[in-house]
C-alpha cells in the first residue's frame, strides 16, 4: 500500500457501511480492481447490460461531481478576486485621478494664463525659467463638444450630416 | 448496506450542495499513476459493489431491474445538467480570472505611472506658475 485516490467522503461513506468489517485497503483495493473489472468488461453483468451501463455512467457522474465539488473554492476565490480588482480599479478612477486630473487641468489653465498676460507686457516668455514641455505632459484638458446653443441648433446640424431631411 | 446508498448521490440538484469534503482511498502498489484515472476506476468499482450489493437483496430479478432502470434514468437525468454546471463554472470562473488580471494590470499601471507622472506635471505646472507670477509682477513694476 502507499499508494491512493481522494474521491468525496460521502462516496467513501455510501459503499463502508456495505462493508464494515473491511479495513480501509482492502476495501480500497477491490474497488479498484472491481473497476478494472468493470472497464476490461470482465464482468459478467445480468439484465442485459443494464448494470454495466448504469455503473459506466454513475461513475463518470461521480468524476464530474468530485470535480464540481473540490472546485466550489476555486471558483468562490475567483468570483472575490474579481470583486477585489474591481474595487481597487474604482477606487482609482473614482477617487485618485479625478482630483488630480482636475488639479493639473486647473494650473495648466493658469499657465497658459500668466503666460498670456505676460506676452502682453512684452514679456519674452521664453525666457523665463521651469518652461513646460507640453508634449511631455498628460493631457487632462477635456475635449469639449460641439456646444450647440438650442436642440432646434443641434437637429439643424443633425439634418446637414445625415441629408435626410426633416427630424420628427 | 444502508437503506439506499444511492439516496443524495442523485438527487439534482445535490451535486452543487455535496459536501467537498474528501478522503484518500488507499490503493495497492503499483496501479497506474493518473489521479483521475484512478478516480474512475474506484468510482466504477465503488458503483459495481452498490448496485451488486442492490441486486442481490432485490426480493425479485424483477424488482432489481425496476430499481436499475429508475437508478439508470435519474442518472441519465443527471449526467447533462452536472456536465453543463461544471463547464459553465470552469469557463465563468476562467472568464473572472481574465478580468481580474486585466484591472489589475491597468490599476497598477494607473498606480505606478500614470499617478506618479500627473504628480511631476502638478509640480512643474507649480514651478511655473511661480515663475511667470514674478515675471508679470516685474513687468508690473
Amino acid at each position: 500500500m502507499g499508494e491512493g485516490v481522494e474521491i468525496l467522503r460521502v462516496d467513501w461513506e455510501r459503499v463502508r457501511v456495505g462493508r464494515p468489517e473491511a479495513t480501509d485497503e482492502d476495501l480500497g483495493a477491490e474497488l479498484y480492481r472491481r473497476g478494472e473489472a468493470v472497464v476490461s468488461d470482465r464482468e459478467p453483468y445480468l439484465h442485459d447490460g443494464l448494470r454495466r451501463d448504469l455503473v459506466l455512467r454513475a461513475a463518470l457522474v461521480a468524476v464530474h461531481r468530485f470535480s464540481y465539488a473540490t472546485s466550489w473554492e476555486r471558483f468562490k476565490e475567483a468570483e472575490a478576486r474579481e470583486e477585489e480588482s474591481y474595487r481597487r480599479h474604482a477606487e482609482l478612477a473614482a477617487d485618485v485621478l479625478p482630483p488630480l486630473k482636475a488639479e493639473a487641468r486647473m494650473l495648466r489653465a493658469r499657465v497658459r494664463d500668466l503666460e498670456a498676460q505676460a506676452v502682453g507686457r512684452g514679456v519674452d516668455v521664453e525666457s523665463i525659467e521651469h518652461q513646460i514641455d507640453w508634449r511631455r505632459t498628460i493631457a487632462v484638458d477635456t475635449p469639449s463638444g460641439p456646444g450647440y446653443e438650442t436642440p432646434a441648433a443641434q437637429r439643424a446640424r443633425i439634418r446637414e450630416i445625415f441629408g435626410r431631411g426633416e427630424l420628427r | 448496506v444502508a437503506e439506499d446508498p444511492f439516496v443524495g448521490f442523485l438527487e439534482d440538484p445535490d451535486f452543487i450542495n455535496v459536501s467537498p469534503s474528501t478522503l484518500t482511498v488507499p490503493l495497492p502498489r503499483g496501479v497506474g499513476a493518473d489521479q483521475g484515472e484512478r478516480r474512475y476506476l474506484v468510482y466504477l468499482g465503488l458503483f459495481d459493489l452498490l448496485t451488486e450489493q442492490l441486486v442481490e437483496e432485490a426480493d425479485t430479478s424483477e424488482d432489481a431491474k425496476a430499481r436499475l432502470r429508475d437508478l439508470h434514468g435519474a442518472v441519465l437525468s443527471v449526467e447533462g445538467p452536472l456536465r453543463f454546471a461544471l463547464f459553465e463554472k470552469g469557463v465563468q470562473s476562467e472568464s473572472q480570472d481574465l478580468r481580474s488580471r486585466m484591472r489589475d494590470r491597468e490599476s497598477a499601471v494607473t498606480a505606478r505611472w500614470l499617478v506618479p507622472r500627473l504628480q511631476a506635471d502638478i509640480h512643474a505646472y507649480r514651478r511655473r506658475i511661480e515663475a511667470l507670477e514674478r515675471a508679470v509682477g516685474d513687468a508690473d513694476g
